[in-house]
C-alpha cells in the first residue's frame, strides 16, 4: 500500500516539520520511521533544498514508503560554521546534527556537502584568467588569452579546498551502515546572459572580472566531480552522477533545470534528483506536475 | 732584491687571503666587468645549485625576471611541486651547456628532437627534456603540446628581454639521443621513458666541446639580445653517480675541472660574460667540507649564504629584502576566501529561499 512522504528538516538547533517548528528533543525518532517504511535521510548545505521541496510537492504522487529528513548545514539564522575546527576536527555542531538524524534508524544517507568549489575557483572570471585541458575531454575549446595551467595542479588545488567537505563524508560514512550516496553537483549553466541576470551574490565580481567562459566552467565541475568521486570511492561511499536528463549534449544544465541565482538547480531538477535517488533505494515513484 | 710577487696584492698570497681570514670573511672576486641595477631583469638557468641563486635574488629585491610564473589561485606548495619560478622559465634543471644551446634552438624552432613524448603505462606523457616539470606528467597530448608551446614562447620572451644571464654549469655527462644528438637532463628510464642502448648514448663531453656550445649559446643570444650580459658560474655540487669507469670522485674532479676552464674560456672570448666563483667558495679548503651536508654532496644554507654574499657585495650596491616579500601563497588563499564567501552566501540564501 503506497504512503505519503513524511519530511522532516533539521537545522542544527531547530527541526521544521510540515506543522511547523518543534524543538531538537521533541523529535522522537518513532514519529519519523513508520514500520515498513524506509527512512531516507539528506545532509547538505544547499544543493537538496530542492530535492526536499520536490518531496513536498510530490506527497500525493509519491507512491513510496519513505520517511525523509533533512539536515541543512546552512539556511535561517545560521552563521557559516566551517565544516572544521581545531587541528582539523570536524565541528561539534555538525556532528551533533547529523548525529540527532542518524541515531536511530537509517536506511540511506544522501549527501551533498558543499559541492560549490569548482564555482569558488571559476564562476567569476579570474583576474588573470586561467584555462586548462581536461584529459577526458582534451579537444573542448581553450581560451586562447588565458594561462594554460595543469589539469592536476588545478585538480589538486580543487582537492584542497574540497578536503573539509571530503572529512565530513568520511566521518558520516563511518557514523553508518546503510549505503552512502554522495550527489553530483549540478552542471553548470551554459548561458552568461542568464547567469548575468541571476548573478545572486556574486553580482560585483562578474560586473568587474566577468563571467568565466562556459567551457571552462565546465571543466571545474567536472574537475570536481572526479575529485568528488575518487574520495568517494576511498572511503567506501556511492558517488551518484547527475542524472542524464539534467544535462543537454554538451554536458551542461539543460534550461527547464535552471534556477534564479548562478549555482543550483531548480525544483524540477531536484524531482529529477529525487526520481534516481528513490530508484536507487528501491522506491517505486511516478513523479506528476512540477511546481516552480 | 725584487721581484713580480711583491708587488702583488694580498688576494694573490694563499696565506694573506684565505689563511688567515676567517672562513666567513673569504672572498674570491677581485673585479667584476658589470654591476646589476634594481632595474636590470636578471634571467636564471641551469643545474639545481642555481635554484639557490635565483631563489636568494628574489629575496635580495633584484628584479628576478620570471616570464612563466605560476597561476596565482596555486598556493606555494603547488607551485613548488610544478616546479615554477625556481628558474625565470619552467625548464627545469639544465645541467649541461649543450642541453641550453639546443633549448635555445628548440624554442625558437630551428631544432625538433625525434624523441618528442615519452607515453607512460597510464596513458601520461612525459617531456624527455623537462622530465620531472610535472609530479604525475602531462594528462593528454594536448596538453602536453600547449604546455610546451607557452613555455618556449615564456623561452623566447625570457631571452629576447633579459638583461642579465646567470647560468650555472653542472655536468659534463649526459646522455643523448643516437638518432640526432636530442641531450637528455636526464638518463632516458630514469624520470620516465624507456632506456635503450640502440637509441641512447653516453658522452662526457670535453672542454673544447662544453665550451663551443656555450660560445654558440652567447653568440645566438647576443643575435636577439645584443645588450645581454652573463655571469657564469660553475656548481659545485657532486655528481651524484658516473657512467665513466672511475669513482664518482675521481669524474667529478674531471667534470668540474672542465667546467671551470670552461667558463674561464668563454669568459675571455666574450665581452661582458663574468665569472663568479661560487664553486670556489663552497669547496675550497677553507670552510674544511662545512660548506657540505652530511652527504658530502648537496650544499648547506650556510654555504649558499656565504656565496651569495660575496655575489651582492661585488655586484649590486643594494639589497631590498622587503621589496621581494610579497607573499603570493596569502594572494591566492586571500581570493579564495573571498570566493567562499560570497558562495557561502549564496548557499546561505539559496536556504533562505528553499525553507
Amino acid at each position: 500500500m503506497g504512503r505519503s512522504v513524511k519530511v522532516i528538516v533539521q537545522h542544527f538547533d531547530d527541526v521544521h516539520t510540515e506543522s511547523g517548528r518543534v524543538a531538537c528533543q521533541d523529535l522522537v525518532p518513532d514519529d519519523v520511521v513508520v514500520s515498513g517504511v524506509k527512512k531516507l535521510v539528506g545532509i547538505d548545505h544547499s544543493h537538496l533544498g530542492v530535492l526536499r521541496r520536490a518531496v513536498e510537492q510530490h506527497q500525493d504522487a509519491l507512491k513510496l514508503e519513505a520517511a525523509f529528513e533533512f539536515v541543512h548545514l546552512s539556511g535561517p539564522g545560521m552563521q557559516p560554521l566551517p565544516l572544521l575546527v581545531g587541528k582539523e576536527e570536524i565541528n561539534p555542531a555538525i556532528v551533533k546534527a547529523a548525529d540527532n538524524a542518524l541515531k536511530e534508524r537509517c536506511d540511506l544517507l544522501f549527501l551533498s556537502i558543499r559541492g560549490n568549489e569548482h564555482n569558488v575557483l571559476g564562476l567569476v572570471q579570474h583576474p588573470r584568467p586561467f584555462d586548462f585541458v581536461l584529459p577526458t575531454e582534451p579537444d573542448i575549446s581553450l581560451d586562447a588569452c588565458s594561462d594554460l595551467v595543469p589539469y592536476e595542479a588545478v585538480k589538486a588545488t580543487l582537492a584542497r579546498i574540497k578536503k573539509p567537505a571530503v572529512e565530513l563524508i568520511t566521518h558520516l560514512r563511518g557514523r553508518v551502515k546503510c549505503p552512502v550516496l554522495v550527489l553530483e553537483t549540478p552542471p553548470p549553466n551554459p548561458s552568461e546572459e542568464h547567469i548575468s541576470r541571476y548573478p545572486g551574490g556574486f553580482q560585483e565580481k562578474m560586473r568587474s572580472q566577468g563571467i568565466s567562459p562556459a567551457a571552462l566552467r565546465y571543466k571545474l565541475w567536472r574537475t570536481h566531480s572526479a575529485v568528488l568521486k575518487e574520495a568517494c570511492d576511498t572511503i567506501g561511499a556511492t558517488f551518484i552522477p547527475v542524472p542524464s536528463n539534467t544535462m543537454n549534449p554538451e554536458g551542461f544544465l539543460v534550461e527547464k533545470a535552471w534556477q534564479r541565482e548562478p549555482t543550483h538547480g531548480n525544483i524540477w531538477y531536484g524531482v529529477q534528483v529525487l526520481t534516481q535517488l528513490l530508484v536507487a533505494a528501491g522506491i517505486p515513484f511516478q513523479p506528476g506536475d512540477v511546481r516552480s | 732584491m725584487t721581484h713580480p710577487y711583491k708587488s702583488l696584492p694580498d688576494s694573490a698570497y694563499w696565506r694573506r687571503a684565505v689563511a688567515s681570514v676567517l672562513p666567513a670573511n673569504v672572498d674570491p672576486v677581485m673585479t667584476v666587468p658589470f654591476r646589476i641595477s634594481p632595474q636590470d631583469r636578471v634571467a636564471t638557468a641551469g643545474s639545481c645549485f642555481a635554484q639557490h641563486i635565483a631563489r636568494y635574488l628574489r629575496n635580495n629585491g633584484f628584479n628576478f625576471f620570471v616570464t612563466e610564473e605560476a597561476h596565482p589561485l596555486f598556493a606555494r606548495e603547488m607551485k613548488e611541486r610544478y616546479n615554477y619560478e625556481l628558474f625565470t622559465a619552467r625548464y627545469g634543471n639544465i645541467y649541461t651547456t649543450r642541453q641550453l644551446l639546443q633549448l635555445f634552438q628548440r624554442a625558437y624552432g630551428r631544432f625538433r628532437p625525434m624523441d618528442d613524448a615519452w607515453y607512460c603505462d597510464d596513458g601520461s606523457i612525459i617531456d624527455p627534456f623537462r622530465p620531472q616539470i610535472q609530479p604525475s606528467g602531462f594528462t593528454s597530448w594536448r596538453e602536453y603540446e600547449l604546455d610546451r608551446s607557452q613555455h618556449f614562447a615564456a623561452v623566447r620572451r625570457a631571452f629576447e628581454e633579459l638583461d642579465i644571464f646567470v647560468f650555472t654549469l653542472g655536468l659534463t655527462e649526459c646522455w643523448v639521443s643516437r638518432e640526432d644528438g636530442a641531450a637528455y637532463p636526464l638518463c632516458p628510464g630514469v624520470a620516465g621513458g624507456r632506456f635503450d642502448p640502440r637509441r641512447h648514448e653516453f658522452v662526457n663531453f670535453g672542454v673544447d666541446e662544453v665550451t663551443a656550445d656555450m660560445l654558440a649559446f652567447i653568440d645566438l643570444l647576443r643575435e636577439i639580445n645584443p645588450a645581454l650580459r652573463v655571469i657564469l658560474t660553475v656548481s659545485p655540487v657532486p655528481l651524484i653517480a658516473t657512467m665513466e669507469p672511475q669513482h664518482v670522485l675521481v669524474s667529478t674532479t674531471y667534470s668540474k675541472s672542465v667546467l671551470r676552464v670552461a667558463a674561464e674560456t668563454v669568459v675571455h672570448a666574450r665581452a661582458n660574460v663574468a665569472y663568479f666563483p661560487s664553486y670556489e667558495i663552497i669547496t675550497g679548503s677553507f670552510s674544511r667540507g662545512k660548506y657540505f651536508g652530511e652527504d658530502c654532496r648537496l650544499v648547506t644554507e650556510e654555504g649558499v649564504s656565504h656565496v651569495m654574499r660575496v655575489f651582492l657585495k661585488h655586484f649590486t650596491n643594494f639589497v631590498d629584502e622587503t621589496k621581494a616579500k610579497v607573499d603570493s601563497d596569502l594572494e591566492a588563499k586571500k581570493y579564495l576566501a573571498e570566493m567562499e564567501q560570497i558562495i557561502q552566501v549564496m548557499c546561505d540564501e539559496e536556504a533562505l529561499d528553499k525553507h
